[in-house]
């Protein structure tokens, strides 16, 4: 099926719908496709990066840096997003592989850009209250459904993967979290690396 | 479709359309801003005439929920600006209005007037110049009109509808408790008395009065040289001409040449004009498809004194 045949057949919208009412309901969708990377899941994350983009930009100062941000950072954020996405999926493939269940990185990956659903309701919350002229309140409704939205993405993608896998819930958090935690450490190592070549640069000025 | 589905394509229409809204409402704080430091770069950029502009009805209430100020407010703020902008030696006022409320009017034409001390003002008509449009345009140094400008209807109006007949034929009683005899003068439930007509008749006399005074005053010229035409007739720019009403008969670039003429200023001074917002140029067209009351002018003025021409 084309992606023109797909986005008129509204099946992305079953995709969707599952994803907001039966999480093991998606993983099955999504097992039964016989895609690995669904391109719809790649238009989501897409959806949600732009949500969130636009969100702070309405509540920070507005500069003629925005049109900067939503074109070149735009695309850069996604590409950074892709990549990020791509190593926590390889990551918990890792993982499910090494426990010795099937994995699947590319549905993984689908997965895991369709978790980011929730975050694009983030903006038409940030805009009602924006609108009724009460900044404190706005960036509250941002942090309370950035976090909200964060949660059900995590409760999503345990169901999914524990379902996809046939694993138990336990094994799908750790391989959750395991790429979290993985991810999170080389950052904070490459952050301080960075700082300690930098400041061994400016040393030695 | 399935209802799943519905329900979902109308979340993401909702979705999209909350994109393009904030999109546009960035886009238009950043315009404000835009347009506030391109004023300022004014002030280090060559000496020009600046460009007011006055369309449609003048009224003192904001239209719309995107409005941030009222239109007469915004064109105040706009004349202030340019008589506080040192390299804007003349300032065309272009106008393309039927008139409209008596104070936001007459707060227009005072701060015309307090501008034209400072700086030569020279008036551009457009399609319309009336009633109270002609009033604010009167406080000019000169008056450019095109030939087949809606000008004139010196006067004033209130005009309120009478629903009483019906009311009778629906069986609508209105339970009024009123604290004066004239407390609900103009009811739109009753016939209005001879005692009441004359009251509102001095009261459109008396503003009648401060316009024609106006006139004179911005014109410079005796109230008997126009009265015979201040009457609420409307007439074109070149009859207008023939009245002493306008002075010349062209187009805006000849009422910028004008001014430029008046302000001494050379053939290629730059013009700076006002720039419109992307929430104008978006919804501002659907005024007149969710805007317009479906009954027209008949109870558009509702009861309000108006130097405004109504067709």
């Amino acid at each position: 099926m084309s992606f023109k045949e797909n986005l008129k057949s509204l099946v992305w919208a079953d995709y969707l719908s599952a994803l907001i009412m039966d999480p093991r309901l998606f993983a099955v969708k999504i097992s039964e496709s016989k895609r690995n990377i669904l391109p719809s899941s790649l238009i989501v994350s897409f959806l949600a990066l732009f949500s969130v983009f636009l969100s702070l930009s309405l509540l920070l100062p507005q500069s003629e840096f925005f049109y900067y941000k939503i074109s070149y950072g735009l695309v850069l954020g996604y590409i950074i997003l892709s990549a990020a996405l791509f190593l926590f999926a390889l990551s918990a493939d890792f993982v499910f592989q090494y426990l010795g269940y099937p994995g699947r990185s590319g549905r993984i990956f689908s997965a895991l850009n369709y978790s980011l659903f929730p975050f694009v309701f983030i903006l038409p919350c940030v805009i009602i209250f924006k609108s009724i002229e009460f900044a404190p309140l706005a960036v509250l409704a941002l942090a309370v459904f950035g976090i909200a939205s964060l949660i059900y993405s995590v409760y999503f993608l345990v169901s999914v993967l524990s379902e996809m896998n046939s694993a138990s819930v336990l094994t799908a958090l750790a391989a959750v979290f395991f790429p979290l935690i993985a991810l999170s450490i080389a950052v904070v190592l490459c952050g301080i690396s960075f700082i300690g070549i930098f400041y061994g640069f400016v040393v030695n000025l | 479709m399935d209802k799943n589905r519905k329900i979902l394509v109308a979340i993401l229409v909702f979705l999209l359309m909350s994109m393009v809204l904030s999109l546009v409402q960035i886009n238009t704080s950043m315009q404000r801003k835009t347009s506030a430091s391109s004023a300022n770069i004014s002030i280090s950029a060559s000496a020009g005439v600046g460009v007011v502009r006055v369309s449609g009805v003048i009224s003192s209430g904001t239209e719309g929920h995107f409005a941030s100020m009222s239109m007469h407010e915004a064109v105040i703020a706009r004349i202030d600006q340019l008589a506080a902008d040192d390299k804007i030696k003349a300032v065309v006022l272009r106008v393309d209005s039927p008139g409209g409320t008596v104070a936001a009017t007459q707060e227009i034409f005072q701060k015309l007037m307090e501008l034209r001390q400072k700086k030569p003002l020279v008036v551009s008509m457009g399609d319309m110049a009336a009633s109270g449009g002609y009033y604010i345009s009167s406080a000019a140094n000169h008056i450019v009109a095109n030939q087949g400008t809606m000008t004139g209807s010196i006067g004033v109006i209130i005009a309120a509808p009478n629903f009483k007949g019906l009311f009778e034929k629906l069986g609508i009683k209105m339970n009024v408790i009123k604290s004066g005899k004239y407390k609900d003068i103009l009811s739109s439930s009753r016939e209005l008395s001879d005692e009441e007509k004359a009251l509102l008749q001095d009261l459109i006399d008396n503003c009648y009065g401060q316009f024609i005074k106006d006139i004179s005053l911005g014109r410079n010229m005796p109230i008997d040289d126009f009265k015979q035409y201040a009457d609420g007739r409307v007439f074109t720019g070149s009859r207008g001409v023939e009245m002493k009403l306008v002075d010349s008969v062209g187009t805006f670039q000849d009422a910028v040449k004008k001014a430029k003429e008046l302000a001494k200023l050379p053939s290629d001074a730059p013009l700076y004009d006002e720039s419109s917002s992307a929430l104008d140029v978006l919804f501002g067209g659907m005024g007149s498809f969710f805007g317009k009351n479906p009954l027209g002018s008949v109870t558009e003025n509702n009861g309000l004194i108006e130097y405004r021409y109504v067709p």
